[in-house]
């Protein structure tokens, strides 16, 4: 402690260059929190994506697939629940306000029970038809509440001819495991089917398969393929987690992409750091040497050359970081990333860990060029 | 000696001395390199990706979907109305009077990726008999154009190098039987080279789909546009809204677009603001260091001006070596690349242009880590400076 004036004082001695240390470091902290926030949500994105929930497609595109096919998938050894689902593309309002309204039947939320309406409100849905619940981000975003009818113009036409359809509001839910993202009307599936006229009758977009053990997802999804590959109408299955991966490597090879900027960014910052303290070492050799002189132990001069470092690192890394999680609801709700806006403490933690990494990385070049340097000619250079 | 002289004089001397400076001088090399390489890559995508849809849409073509569709999902056109909307004044005709359009159906496939074998999707695109006038840049490289009624298909040029199993004679699983490839097309760079074009008929009996997904029409000239517009969204016996071919495309990948753009920017930007603080931190160290050259200079009668100039010149130069380092290196590590993004094969351009923005970000930050050093090392009292000899 009682080094603190004199490490205080070597930090200031070129006050512009040590601000300028920091605020670079600060930057690439910045830098490091945003990517490792990006990064980790992918991450999370799948992790959270389930290996007991499959989909069922139909193969090729947007063919509809009989709802019958339900009753099949459900006779399978280890499928709990199944859940067959139409829909509708339209707009409210305005042609801009897109609005994809889901039809679900009586097993959607026992299949998926991340959305979890009280067991009154699903079967109020089901006894009535043009009842729906709005997920929490889509009715913020049209000021939707419970009680409001609402009508939306879709593609797809009614019996009577028009395409207006419309929709009480039921209540509001939301996505327990990614809450905030979703952007679903839904409805029930007995409404759609028996007022749309376009010769659909019956049809499903896709289902939503329950079973028992996660380990068996990649089994039962061929299975169900293979049920269905000679019939006119053949079908894909995944599981879920299987199709968050899928959809995030369509964006190309997003991860790889990440860790190498990062990686890129880290080597930069090392290199910076590292020039920045090797030169405040090398103008203060001679300091040094007089420091030993007055009875400083080889350790004792290393150990003051590190706080400095650790200062600047340590201080650099928190502000960015703390820069990083104030910026990264703006940076990743602008992109329409599919993940949380929220910079996890995880990452705040890594990028401390990384900055006393680089506070070890960068002083030891420093302290080597210390080391080969004796006081005695040190001093001589003093003189 | 004049100013000239004078700028000429101190420059040599700053870069001959530049080699002494070597540590903290490639901090601002090794910066920009990085830097610019990021930036140069994504941009270069981005770019990439708008020229794929350039090369792809005309605008004299136009795409007619069901109103509240996006894109082709939702759409769907059935064969009472197709005639009216093919009718259309302002559809370009043929020698023969006929019409230049055709209905269309879309079927997203599942296949498997040479790079990586992981599964994407790709369209395979139904078109009728006028499809190769309404598409004329669709152009037959190898093998034979397929036959109405048969279950054949053309894979564009891409879709061929960048997916498995799509050589002339292999087989694709559709319901109801297999297809066979048997030609290979390029639009020479358009979003056509992504995928496979069939027969309409065949394709939506394989599908057992009754109605048409779009009907793409030709016009007489891109400005038929409104007339064709007002013609179709106003006949009441339709629900159609007429979408131009870049708008088309532009929305459906909209997303990729978007965060490539923004991705590119916003990480130039911060790593450009990075290396402006290092480059500032560089400039200062090489202003006192040379502190006694400086001042030397000074008493010997060199004005303030030529050494401003020159402590900017040496962080110019530094960016400018940093600038190349990182366009090789982008240039070498991914010119010519061939990436797949929401189906869509994009290969990576790094053009001019692209180098160009790269080299005035490098300025840029140039300009910014020099001129507070400069201005200081100008400042800097004759008597102080020779003080320190």
């Amino acid at each position: 402690m009682k080094f603190t004036p004199l490490i205080w004082a070597g930090l200031w001695r070129k006050r512009m260059r040590t601000v300028l240390t920091i605020v670079s470091l600060m930057i690439a902290f910045v830098l490091f929190g945003l990517l490792t926030t990006v990064d980790e949500g992918f991450r999370r994105t799948v992790a959270v994506a389930r290996l007991n929930e499959l989909s069922v497609n139909a193969r090729f595109g947007t063919v509809p697939v009989p709802y019958a096919y339900r009753e099949e998938i459900a006779r399978i050894p280890g499928v709990t629940a199944v859940s067959g689902r139409a829909g509708l593309f339209g707009f409210y309002q305005d042609r801009k306000n897109f609005v994809w309204v889901m039809a679900a039947d009586e097993d959607y939320f026992a299949v998926r029970d991340q959305f979890a309406p009280s067991p009154t409100l699903i079967a109020e849905l089901h006894r009535s038809p043009q009842a729906a619940f709005a997920t929490a981000a889509l009715a913020k975003k049209h000021g939707w509440k419970a009680g409001d009818r609402i009508s939306i113009e879709a593609s797809t036409v009614r019996k009577d001819g028009s395409r207006n359809w419309e929709f009480d509001i039921l209540g509001i839910i939301d996505n327990r495991d990614n809450p905030g993202l979703d952007e679903t009307l839904v409805t029930n599936y007995r409404y759609i089917d028996e007022e749309r006229g376009d010769g659909l009758r019956g049809s499903a977009w896709q289902f939503f398969v329950r079973i028992v053990d996660p380990a068996q997802s990649v089994a039962i999804s061929r299975r169900i393929v293979d049920m269905y590959t000679s019939s006119s109408a053949p079908v894909q299955a995944a599981s879920d987690r299987v199709v968050t991966e899928r959809g995030l490597s369509s964006l190309g090879n997003v991860t790889l992409f990440l860790d190498l900027v990062i990686a890129a960014v880290f080597f930069m910052l090392l290199f910076l750091t590292g020039t920045a303290i090797t030169q405040s070492v090398r103008e203060r050799v001679p300091e040094f040497a007089v420091l030993q002189i007055f009875g400083f132990s080889p350790g004792g001069v290393a150990a003051v050359v590190i706080a400095e470092t650790a200062f600047q690192c340590l201080l650099g890394a928190a502000l960015g970081l703390a820069a990083a999680a104030a910026i990264a609801p703006l940076v990743l709700g602008a992109a329409r990333l599919p993940m949380q806006p929220v910079m996890p403490w995880s990452v705040a933690i890594s990028g401390m860990a990384a900055a006393l990494g680089v506070t070890l990385l960068t002083a030891l070049p420093a302290l080597w060029r210390l080391a080969r340097v004796s006081p005695i000619m040190a001093l001589s250079r003093l003189a | 000696m004049n100013t000239l002289a004078q700028i000429a004089a101190v420059l040599r001397l700053s870069l001959r001395t530049l080699s002494q400076r070597r540590g903290p001088s490639s901090v601002i090399v090794i910066g920009m390199a990085g830097v610019v390489a990021v930036f140069i890559s994504l941009q270069s995508l981005a770019v990439g990706f708008r020229t794929v849809l350039d090369l792809g849409s005309r605008p004299d073509r136009v795409i007619v979907v069901t109103k509240g569709a996006i894109g082709t999902l939702g759409s769907s056109i059935s064969r009472a109305d197709a005639p009216t909307i093919v009718d259309t004044p302002g559809v370009k005709r043929d020698i023969d009077g006929a019409p230049i359009a055709t209905t269309s159906v879309f079927a997203d496939i599942p296949l498997i990726k040479k790079s990586d074998g992981l599964m994407a999707f790709t369209m395979i695109h139904g078109v009728g008999p006028k499809a190769m006038q309404v598409w004329p840049e669709r152009r037959l490289v190898a093998g034979r154009m397929f036959q109405s009624g048969l279950r054949e298909l053309l894979v564009g040029k891409s879709a061929q190098t960048q997916f498995e199993g799509l050589e002339i004679g292999d087989q694709i699983i559709l319901p109801g039987g297999d297809w066979t490839v048997v030609g290979v097309y390029t639009t020479d760079g358009g979003i056509g080279d992504s995928m496979m074009v069939g027969d309409v008929e065949t394709l939506m009996a394989a599908l057992s789909q009754a109605n048409f997904s779009t009907v793409n029409v030709r016009m007489d000239s891109p400005d038929a546009f409104a007339q064709v517009n007002a013609a179709i969204t106003t006949n009441p016996s339709l629900a159609v809204d007429a979408v131009r071919e870049i708008d088309f495309y532009t929305k459906r990948y909209e997303f990729a677009l978007k965060l490539l753009r923004t991705t590119a920017l916003a990480l130039g930007s911060l790593m450009a603001l990075g290396t402006v603080f290092g480059a500032l931190n560089t400039m200062y160290a090489a202003v006192a260091d040379r502190g006694r050259e400086i001042g030397t200079l000074r008493a010997l009668g060199f004005g303030g001006a030529p050494v401003v100039i020159s402590v900017l010149v040496e962080a110019l130069v530094l960016c400018a070596i940093g600038a190349v380092t990182g366009t090789l290196i982008a240039w070498i590590s991914f010119d010519g690349s061939e990436h797949v993004i929401q189906g869509a094969v994009v290969t990576l351009r790094v053009t001019l242009p692209v180098i160009g923005m790269g080299v005035g970000l490098a300025c840029l930050v140039a300009l910014l880590g020099g001129l507070f050093p400069a201005i200081r090392a100008a400042r800097m009292p004759i008597v102080d400076a020779l003080r320190a000899v």
